[in-house]
């Protein structure tokens, strides 16, 4: 399998609207342009997030042809998960269409339900093995740092989720705003799974929400995941 | 999986009709939302109720649709009314969308959730007798429940028989479940992966019985599950369902509910309470069988 065939996710978890670089909604575009998937989840909890917020953190999903949830704190690793296995489902089920298309000329919508039970066992299959990429984007504004715990236990709870996949799984982290820059990439996707609660550890909290070089530092490791943190994702594209 | 946010659109007396088999469907009521979808009770052509799962995931249907033939077909509960008979998979189009529902045998009743905090032990008993054999059969099958609650069990309103309803999480044996609920998933307690295997279900059906007479317990980051097994070793006041409990969260499978016979003597007729009665006794039974044989044998070695 080439590299086209794997499954590139970014998922946003931001408690506050962006406020500065470039704007979210367009980085999360191209990111989609370049066949990255961008789902968001928003916490409402601190009052942060606000009526603009919440509708940032949709359009965000929407331009990236991703999902989007609400969630408190406490219920941020089901929520993690939840929109994940939503992802991946969507894809694998993107990816038998595109087969359909090209061999049969129809979609699985199209086919009678008696069929589509047929095809179904592959949907699964892709679903299991298809070798996943994702970037967690942690907002690391001052607001979120009370959410550690529930940060910690969210990405814990992910990797026993994806390490329960047939397919293999990059999980890449990163904190915006970082210490120097926009972003600190604290794990590139090609790096094993290991010791979150120690890169959490080195996450520093407070800060602006610069949301959109974000999503591009995420895209570019995803597409490149050599490059550094030099060029913004549109270079690379 | 998106139509988990579909709200209820059909109204009562609106007729609907399959686009592939052309059959048509009365709503009747609005049931509720299941875990992909939106629950109506409708009636067929014919006037028998029947209930309808509505949905714009097409895999997450499919799959519902798939794995009910399966065990319509091939468990060893055919003639139990515990797994719904599935009727068909069509669509229809309203608007721009297409929809795609799937027609099941409805059970009149309440769900199990509505018992939860509230169940007596004897009950809790019988209940988790049926779901055990529920589980048995899925599992023999190479089928993983994946996320069994409260809320995905009707209670049956005579007698207190269970219909299990949502198979949206059932999962192959060996893949990695994609659906839970934090409450009764072991991965939240720190008691093992999400990799579907049998001790998966046994320690949800642990948690669920726990939840039936003690309430719901809840994960958190204080909250043990040694603490939760402690607590019930504590406060189940029946033993045999305190050691079925215990057994089924420490996930030693195949014999949470030991002996395996004990399960085929109790008829499929038989009300709740009695069924739990005849657990005990037949636990019971076995005890003294067990003592009796070791007395005889350690007899036989002093000889």
């Amino acid at each position: 399998m080439s590299s086209t065939n794997n499954f590139n996710l970014i998922i946003v978890v931001t408690d506050g609207q962006s406020n500065n670089g470039e704007d979210p909604v367009r980085a999360a575009f191209r990111a989609r342009q370049a066949g990255i998937t961008v789902s968001a989840v928003g916490i409402p909890d601190s009052g942060k997030l606000g009526e603009k917020g919440r509708e940032e953190v949709q359009r965000i999903a929407a331009a990236g042809g991703g999902e989007c949830h609400f969630t408190a704190a406490g219920d941020l690793a089901y929520t993690v998960h939840t929109i994940t296995m939503e992802a991946v489902r969507t894809y694998a089920e993107h990816m038998t269409n595109r087969h359909l298309r090209q061999i049969v000329g129809v979609e699985l919508k199209s086919l009678p339900p008696v069929l589509r039970n047929e095809i179904l066992p592959v949907v699964g299959h892709l679903e299991e093995k298809v070798p996943i990429n994702l970037m967690l984007l942690i907002d690391t504004s001052g607001s979120m740092k009370h959410k550690r715990d529930a940060l910690q236990r969210s990405i814990g709870d992910l990797l026993i989720s994806l390490a329960g996949r047939r397919g293999p799984v990059n999980l890449g982290i990163i904190g915006f705003p970082g210490k120097k820059s926009a972003a600190d990439i604290l794990k590139q996707p090609e790096w094993d799974n290991a010791l979150t609660s120690v890169l959490l550890q080195s996450l520093s909290f407070g800060g602006l929400t610069p949301t959109g070089p974000a999503i591009e530092a995420a895209a570019k490791a995803l597409i490149c995941p050599g490059c550094g943190t030099g060029k913004p994702v549109r270079d690379v594209i | 999986m998106s139509s988990g946010k579909l709200k209820p659109f059909l109204k009562p007396g609106q007729v609907i009709t399959g686009r592939w088999e052309r059959n048509r469907y009365q709503a009747v009521r609005f049931l509720g939302s299941g875990g992909s979808g939106l629950v109506y009770l409708v009636r067929d052509e014919e006037a028998r109720l029947r209930a309808m799962k509505l949905s714009t995931d097409i895999v997450g249907i499919s799959h519902e649709h798939r794995i009910l033939i399966h065990l319509n077909g091939n468990c060893g509960l055919k003639d139990s009314s515990m797994v719904p008979r599935a009727y068909e998979l069509d669509d229809f189009q309203l608007g721009s969308v297409v929809y795609h529902f799937l027609i099941t045998e409805y059970f009149e009743g309440k769900s199990l959730g509505r018992l939860v905090g509230s169940a007596g032990c004897r009950r809790a008993l019988a209940i988790g007798v049926q779901i055990s054999r529920f589980l048995n059969c899925l599992h023999k099958a190479g089928f993983i429940f994946g996320d069994l609650k409260p809320g995905n069990i009707i209670l049956g309103r005579e007698r207190d028989e269970i219909h299990v309803i949502d198979y949206g999480s059932v999962s192959v044996k060996g893949h990695c479940l994609k659906q839970y609920t934090p409450g009764y998933d072991r991965a939240s307690w720190q008691a093992g992966d999400r990799i579907a295997d049998e001790g998966y279900d046994m320690f949800s059906l642990g948690m669920l019985l726990l939840s039936l007479v003690l309430g719901k317990q809840n994960q958190t980051g204080n909250h043990s599950l040694n603490e939760v097994i402690s607590m019930a070793v504590k406060k189940v006041g029946d033993k045999t369902l305190r050691n079925i409990i215990i057994r089924c969260l420490k996930q030693e499978v195949g014999t949470c509910f030991e002996p395996a016979e004990c399960l085929e003597v109790i008829p499929d007729d038989m009300p709740g309470t009695e069924a739990g009665l005849k657990v005990e006794a037949f636990v019971n039974y076995i005890a003294a069988v067990s003592i009796i044989s070791f007395m005889l044998s350690v007899a036989y070695y002093y000889q």
